[in-house]
């Protein structure tokens, strides 16, 4: 049993959970985080040819930098709109 | 010692997912992030490893934390229910990840430390086997920093401010 595999399905689980109950939106940016973590561990472990995971690794740390600027722009002007940031209270298309 | 590595990162992971106060989620998946680059160095993944505390520890945590102050007091607070309580949620985690143990576990290799270079492999992959993702990448990368710039820039007429109570 390779526990590291088994790491990865736990941070994934806890990072979707995360995601799915809180309302902040910061904390949802954080879950997302925490997925994106998870498979690059899942990659590190299920590697084939050496090298080959860590590119992949390489390519989702970019991908989560360009979420992480995305998320905080759009956060931030979510505040501007609603001087919050609790997705609850964005129900303009309610 | 891997086994030291692997418990902390959960122990952090799951923390992240339980605190009550968003300050101590925040250090937690400080802590977490930083294990999950001791254990890249376990696994002789430097270029990785270092990769990992550039980005995560230094670039996207200063955003999260920066990101806090835009929060009220309290605002995030842990959900109300039954989604909420610890224990339910830590068997939600858990039944999540036997469901996905079920639905895909790859065949694995026992043991995945080696001593090869990994990073002089890596340098020869992104130029010929992984051309197109690399070069893909970098232009994504250019497009959502522009898209983030142009999202939260400084309007020239700002748009009517959404009253809350107004809309009730």
């Amino acid at each position: 049993m390779n526990w590291t595999y088994i790491l990865s399905l736990i941070l994934f689980s806890t990072g979707l959970y995360i995601a799915l109950s809180r309302r902040n939106a910061i904390v949802i940016l954080m879950g997302i985080e925490l997925m994106f973590n998870a498979a690059a561990i899942n990659y590190l472990v299920s590697e084939t040819e050496p090298g080959e995971g860590q590119t992949m690794i390489l390519f989702i740390l970019g991908i989560a930098a360009a979420e992480a600027a995305t998320g905080m722009a759009i956060i931030l002007n979510l505040f501007e709109r609603f001087s919050s940031i609790d997705t609850s209270d964005t129900t303009l298309l309610k | 010692m891997k086994e030291i590595i692997l418990i902390f990162i959960g122990i952090c992971g799951l923390f992240t997912a339980l605190s009550k106060k968003l300050i101590y989620a925040a250090f937690s998946l400080f802590l977490c992030l930083s294990g999950i680059a001791a254990l890249y160095l376990y696994c002789n993944a430097e270029l990785i490893a270092a990769a990992q505390i550039i980005l995560y520890v230094g670039g996207v945590l200063v955003l999260i934390i920066f990101g806090i102050m835009l929060s009220k007091k309290g605002s995030g607070d842990q959900t109300e229910g039954l989604l909420g309580n610890p224990y339910i949620a830590v068997l939600l985690v858990l039944f999540l990840a036997i469901l996905l143990y079920t639905g895909y576990s790859p065949k694995i290799k026992e043991s995945v430390i080696s001593t090869s270079d990994f990073t002089k492999s890596i340098g020869q992959l992104t130029m010929t086997k992984f051309l197109l993702p690399f070069e893909l990448i970098s232009f994504f990368l250019l497009a959502a920093l522009v898209g983030a710039s142009y999202i939260s820039r400084r309007k020239p007429a700002t748009p009517r401010k959404i009253n809350l109570e107004e809309q009730k």
